[in-house]
């Protein structure tokens, strides 16, 4: 047993787990709020461990995401598999509970919106491996949002990618779908989602006049 | 929008992106057939797609990051782990009572504290990084106390300096107690009180009195930036962090290698162009000057001079190098005039163009406040001139120098310096000792010798990444001039020697022919390729063998320098000189050469057509003669005289003809002349059949496309034209942002137009006109000549001769299959491949083109793992859903199905070494051991309730390694399934695939945190840690018949071999070529010629590990002749030469002779 580790959220999760898979609409709501108290648990942990109480510190979300799997997951209780299927649904939850605790971060930090210059070097890649600026965040956030109401699969696709960081192969067996489709629907969204901020921060510039 | 339209827009856009750019737009036209909405809904998706680095464009979620970036960040990332120090509120320190954390960056931590005596308050800086010496340590008090010194008011005071150890690592850390200062940065004040420009520039000069007053006092900031400045309430400015922590320039390196990359990107916008270059002697206070125009810049404009968003780190610094800051006028009007020149002087990128103190820019900017002239309006336009010349690439390579820096060195000069002043020591004291006692002596002597072999391989070291690094940067001369000596000094050595491949994969120069005989005017190459030849004046011509890079011909001149040079079709070669004389030469020799003029007014050009009937030649008083060139014509009675000819051009302004095309389809030359106008003129008679203008272009260098219907025209107007040679109507222009255009040709299927001109080779597309490739050419380029085949371009670097490889794809073959349905591939030892597949085929496939040939099983859903049998044609695949198939190669079927295994890696079979059993990862949380073929369970061993991942036999078959997903590698006992021993790695390490060394002694990992580990079988214990991929490691194996030489396949879409000879844990090859998609498995052929690799999306690449032998071989000789003086008794030319041969013979096809 790893310190620190309480064995009956761990049972819990596997439980709700379960129950999800089995159609428990209830259970995948209870679930939620699990991930979400595991990880916003991690990331203080490390924060505290940084000076001046993490202000700065910089989250590296899909670490996390793995990490807080380890220990919710990777032990589970009387040998009983855990199904990609599950494993779906746990990085679905997880992904969700991510992107609230950066949005929350961000807005904590209280970044001026269109303020400054950024000056950083490009994230990294197809997964979050370091947390992003405040205001990309919020319009990533925004973009989502809409992309959840128009197109739920690449959705889903893009939260498991970007925020729990899934490759292309576990990604495709989380959601039952072929690497194939995932890679289109990971394009598109990209396109669309970058779209979609473009054009939230020309209407955040011009009014809504345009 | 309704769903099905949403489909519809989706199909498109996707389809859209598999086409070449040119394309998207007529697919989308067609298949929106009018529906314009539609239409339009698909081309703005397509303009966000993967829009890197375009302004404004957004950052996150880029598929891709530039290398040079890449590197920094993993050096960057073991770097930061520093001994780190955090000291509580209350804590005491010397005369001190920390009372809370200001702020961190990367150099150090401050803290508000309290100072006893006087009682104050202040700021405390504590260096992150302990102090080693004490000599460091004096050097740091001395430089406190210089900026102890610095008392103005626009300066936050340094009170005190001193060391401070910390108790519980025992490191002394050095702090400075200096001035509080409560305010904003000043860009910040200057927003929120919305100060109007004229109070801005105030503000300016300001700070620039404080600056020059450090100045005066031998104090250089720099690292001046509006972090650094801070303005109060009453509208003071004080500079902050003056040369603090600097105590020498070598620990400048050090401390910024210690810093984020974020952070180094936040400087990076205010380094001048000497600091990006790295050239510590070389920063001034004019650096400071500099960085103040940045600053001033941002605080006129809310921006930088320069955009950097989504560019990478290199891209950047190469901004800063050459790039023209952003006009000021054009964010805003209003600072049109002497504003923008002020900023501009400021910001010029050589020092002696910028204000040459902070107190002539202080003053400009007070002059303009009172309406006076100001002192940088005296620029005169020649500079201007002068500057538009020299923007070299220099400037690129030492700003990559800067980065090299920054990453490599820092680590290598900090050893060598205290190595260095060990070896002094040991010197002197051996010296001494010899007076006393000789046996002391020669120890200490032996001991020297040890530590100056041990500097030399540290030296070899830092050259060897340096070179890499500048070869990813483009600079192949630089990397070239770094790279070869190390390799030509360790002939044997596999790390320079991939160090070299990778260089030429990346720069791919196919063979360099060095002339030796000072600058080569021009240059030809016949018309089979066989052959190429420069000009000289003593000998007139020299002329190599393009395949074996041997010079095969000299010829004797008339005591001119030949300046025009043409092969005719049948090998003769045409030479004209700066005396006039023009003749024709065959160059074995065998023909007595054919004077067709004496002297006169020397010949510039000269050309044969295509059917090698005609010579035309142009004289540099704008005379042009024509000449009967067929077989013997030229040797017959009056044979040397013109068929026609031009007079010479008003002797006033004469027009010189520049450059001569011949059309392949008709009797036809095009001339270019320096009035800017192009003729087409007839083959037979010079008459006139059409002439256009050509604007702006005095020097027109010529050449037709295949057809003839195309005419490129290029040069000095710094474009290459298509013109219509038969209208004279301009058909394209294709702009070439480096400037003069030198030359420019069509491939030889007229699909390509290449043109070179500083630094580079562009290969344009002429349907679309985009470029599709660029080469770097380490210096200018003067003549371009493409091989029949197209494949390779030699060019004329003034002082060499490079050939370059134009196909974009060589040394790799990929097999993609119409359905992307491959998810894994293995090579056969008999040549086939047999693949796993997304619908849970295995199949045969044949080598290298990837048909199918049979399938010899299924499993229902994907195939995840194939493990081949060591000793029979026999395989095990197992599927995603638990689907185990046991296979006969032979026979081409399946020999058994079990329905209950689990695989989650592709490392989740594995055999026993003698075949009879086989490893493999179960439903039921264990790993199980089968007889195979029966399949018939021997035993299980549980994986202690954590999924299992990947299992392996070791080589004597004695032990099982396995992973599951926990931070543990286990070892069990093969025959019983006890547990031996377990080697764990750090938390969220997870490993992932297993390898062991071929004599077992040691088993490696590769892991979920994106490194290699490397364990000792006996003890369990980490030995090593191989680190540079920057994801998931999934795949990991060692090139057969090199034990030490250890391939790695990761998320990150590349691929990496690494020598384990070596004590460095950096790989010692990077390929980048799986298209930015995950790696899903690897695998060498049985030869390890050639490797494998599968990316997530189902394309499997083959890249052959020798093809880059011949890049290679093709430059040694140039390298050895170029080092052979530096290098002395360390050559080992004899062996140099073999390797050379042994090289351009192995290739898999012959060096660069194309044959028709």
């Amino acid at each position: 047993m790893e310190p620190g580790l309480d064995p009956l959220a761990s049972n819990d999760v596997t439980v709700l787990i379960e129950a999800a898979v089995a159609g428990d609409k209830h259970a995948s709501e209870q679930l939620l709020p699990l991930v979400y108290e595991e990880l916003r648990r991690l990331a203080s942990a490390r924060m505290a461990r940084e000076p001046g109480g993490g202000a700065g510190y910089t989250l590296e979300p899909t670490a996390l995401v793995h990490e807080a799997y380890m220990r919710l997951l990777g032990q589970t209780s009387g040998g009983r598999e855990i199904r990609w299927q599950s494993r779906g649904h746990f990085f679905g939850a997880a992904a969700l509970a991510m992107r609230r605790i950066l949005v929350d971060r961000a807005r904590q930090k209280g970044r001026v919106r269109h303020g400054g210059e950024v000056k950083r070097a490009a994230i990294e890649l197809d997964a979050l491996a370091l947390e992003p600026e405040g205001e990309e965040i919020l319009d990533l956030d925004e973009a989502l949002k809409k992309l959840e109401r128009s197109d739920q699969r690449k959705y889903r696709v893009v939260m498991l990618r970007y925020f729990a960081g899934l490759s292309i192969e576990d990604t495709a067996s989380a959601l039952d779908i072929s690497p194939a489709t995932v890679k289109n629907d990971w394009t598109f969204a990209r396109a669309w989602l970058r779209r979609s901020i473009a054009e939230g921060r020309a209407e955040g510039t011009e009014g809504t006049s345009a | 929008m309704t769903p099905e339209r949403q489909a519809r827009v989706e199909e498109i856009f996707l389809v859209a992106l598999e086409l070449p750019e040119a394309e998207r737009l007529a697919h989308v036209d067609t298949c929106c057939a009018g529906d314009h909405e539609l239409r339009l809904e698909v081309l703005s998706l397509l303009s966000h797609h993967d829009e890197i680095g375009q302004p404004g464009g957004s950052s996150f979620m880029d598929s891709k990051a530039a290398p040079g970036l890449s590197l920094l960040t993993q050096i960057g990332a073991t770097a930061l782990k520093g001994d780190e120090l955090l000291l509580p509120p209350d804590r005491r320190l010397g005369s001190y009572t920390v009372q809370g954390v200001l702020g961190q960056g990367g150099m150090g931590i401050v803290y508000l504290a309290e100072q006893d005596r006087p009682r104050r308050t202040v700021a405390l800086k504590v260096m992150r990084r302990g102090v080693g010496s004490e000599r460091l340590v004096r050097r740091f008090e001395f430089e406190a106390e210089l900026l102890g010194k610095l008392q103005h008011p626009g300066i936050a005071q340094v009170y005190e300096a001193g060391t401070f150890k910390d108790p519980q690592s025992g490191t002394a850390h050095p702090y400075i107690a200096m001035e509080l200062v409560r305010g904003k940065t000043i860009t910040k004040h200057a927003e929120d009180r919305k100060l109007a420009t004229r109070e801005r520039l105030a503000l300016a000069g300001q700070v620039c009195d404080a600056l020059h007053h450090a100045h005066m006092c031998g104090v250089i900031h720099r690292d001046l930036k509006p972090a650094n400045i801070l303005a109060d309430e009453s509208g003071q400015t004080k500079i902050l962090d003056f040369g603090v922590a600097r105590s020498t320039d070598r620990d400048v390196a050090v401390t910024t290698m210690q810093t984020s990359v974020g952070q180094i990107i936040g400087t990076l916008p205010y380094m001048s162009p000497e600091q990006i270059a790295g050239d510590t002697d070389d920063i001034d206070t004019r650096s400071d000057v500099y960085s103040m125009g940045v600053v001033l810049y941002e605080l006129l404009t809310g921006r930088l001079p320069y955009e950097f968003r989504g560019r990478s780190l290199p891209e950047a610094a190469r901004v800063i190098s050459d790039a023209a800051p952003m006009r000021l006028s054009t964010i805003d009007r209003s600072l049109r005039g002497d504003i923008e020149t002020i900023v501009g002087k400021a910001l010029s990128k050589e020092k002696e163009r910028r204000y040459q103190s902070a107190a002539e820019l202080a003053a400009d900017l007070r002059s303009y406040l009172d309406g006076r002239p100001i002192a940088a309006r005296q620029d005169s336009a020649l500079y201007v001139l002068r500057t538009q010349l020299n923007r070299y690439r220099g400037a690129v390579a030492a700003a990559i120098l800067f980065l090299f820096a920054l990453v490599g060195f820092a680590l290598y000069a900090n050893a060598q310096a205290r190595e260095n002043a060990a070896l002094a020591e040991s010197e002197s004291s051996a010296k001494k000792s010899a007076q006393d006692a000789l046996l002391v002596a020669t120890r200490e002597k032996d001991r020297a010798d040890t530590n100056a072999a041990d500097l030399r391989t540290q030296l070899a070291y830092s050259n060897i990444e340096r070179g890499r690094l500048l070869g990813l940067s483009g600079n192949l001369a630089g990397a070239e001039a770094l790279l070869w000596p190390e390799h030509l000094r360790a002939l044997n050595s596999r790390q320079t020697f991939y160090a070299l491949w990778e260089l030429y994969s990346n720069a791919r120069c196919l063979a360099t022919i060095e002339p030796g005989t000072g600058v080569v005017a021009r240059s030809a190459l016949s018309a089979d390729a066989r052959f190429i030849a420069a000009t000289g004046s003593e000998p007139a011509a020299t002329v190599w063998d393009t395949a074996t890079l041997e010079r095969v011909a000299e010829i004797k001149g008339a005591g001119g320098a030949t300046q025009a040079i043409a092969f005719h079709p049948d090998g003769r070669l045409a030479l004209g000189d700066s005396k006039g004389r023009l003749w024709v030469v065959e160059p074995s020799g065998a023909r007595t050469p054919v004077v067709l003029r004496p002297e006169g007014s020397p010949v510039l050009e000269a050309l044969f057509n295509q059917a090698g009937d005609r010579l035309l030649a142009s004289c540099a008083d704008g005379s042009l003669f024509l000449y009967d060139s067929r077989a013997g014509a030229m040797e017959a009675p009056g044979g040397d005289k013109p068929l026609a000819s031009l007079p010479p051009t008003n002797a006033v302004r004469v027009v010189r003809i520049r450059g001569i095309a011949a059309s392949p389809v008709e009797r036809r030359f095009a001339i270019g002349s320096g009035d800017q106008r192009v003729r087409v003129v007839s083959a037979d008679t010079l008459d006139t059949i059409i002439e256009f203008p050509v604007p702006d272009e005095p020097s027109p260098r010529l050449d037709f496309n295949r057809d003839g219907s195309i005419l490129g025209v290029s040069g000095l107007a710094r474009v290459s034209r298509f013109f219509d040679p038969s209208t004279g109507s301009l058909l394209a222009t294709l702009d070439a942002p480096n400037g003069t255009v030198n030359d420019g040709r069509f491939t030889p299927d007229g699909k390509r137009f290449l043109n070179i001109g500083w630094w580079y080779l562009q290969v344009w597309n002429v349907e679309t006109r985009r470029v599709e490739a660029a080469y770097s050419l380490s210096s200018g380029a003067r003549d371009l000549y493409v091989t029949p085949d197209g494949r390779t371009a030699w060019t004329n670097l003034a002082m060499v001769l490079r050939a370059w490889d134009l196909e974009p794809l060589s040394g790799r073959s990929r097999i993609e299959v119409a359905d992307k349905a491959r998810t894994l591939a293995r090579f056969l030892p008999d040549g086939t491949l047999i693949s796993g597949d997304q619908d849970g085929g295995v199949r045969l496939l044949s080598d290298p083109d990837g048909n199918v040939i049979t399938t010899l099983g299924k499993a229902p859903r994907r195939v995840r793992s194939i493990s081949l049998s060591p000793t029979a044609p026999m395989a095990a695949a197992a599927s995603a859903d638990g689907w185990l198939l046991f296979l006969d190669l032979e026979n081409r079927r399946t020999i058994a199905e079990f329905p209950r295994y689990h695989m989650v890696t592709n490392d989740g079979i594995g055999f026993s070494p003698d075949g009879s059993r086989v490893v493999l990862s179960a439903l039921d949380y264990t790993f199980k051991v089968l007889e195979f073929p029966s399949g018939k369970v021997a035993f299980s061993i549980p994986s202690d309730r954590f999924e299992p991942l990947a299992a392996r036999y070791s080589p004597d078959g004695k032990l099982i390694a396995t992973t599951t997903r926990r931070n543990l590698l286990c070892l069990y006992d093969a025959q019983t399934g006890a547990l031996v021993r377990e080697c764990e790695t750090p938390n969220s390490s997870c490993p992932w695939t297993i390898r062991f060394t071929a004599d077992g002694t040691k088993v490696l990992s590769g892991n979920w945190n994106r490194a290699i580990y490397v364990w000792d079988v006996a003890t369990g214990r980490n030995i090593r840690r191989l680190e540079g991929h920057r994801g998931l490691v999934t795949a990991i194996d060692f090139r057969p018949r090199e034990p030490d030489i250890l391939a790695s396949a990761a998320a990150d879409g590349r691929i990496m071999l690494w020598d384990l000879s070596l004590p460095q844990n950096t790989p010692v090859l990077t390929l980048d070529a799986l298209d930015g998609w995950e790696a899903w498995a690897m695998d060498f052929d049985k030869a390890g010629r050639r490797l494998l690799a599968t990316n997530s999306v189902g394309t499997t690449v083959i890249w052959d590990l020798r093809h880059f032998n011949r890049h290679i071989g093709g430059n040694m000789l140039t390298q050895l002749r170029a080092h052979r003086a530096s290098l002395g008794e360390q050559l080992d030319e004899p062996a140099a030469m073999e390797q050379r041969s042994l090289l351009l013979s192995r290739g898999k096809r012959p060096p660069p002779t194309p044959s028709n």
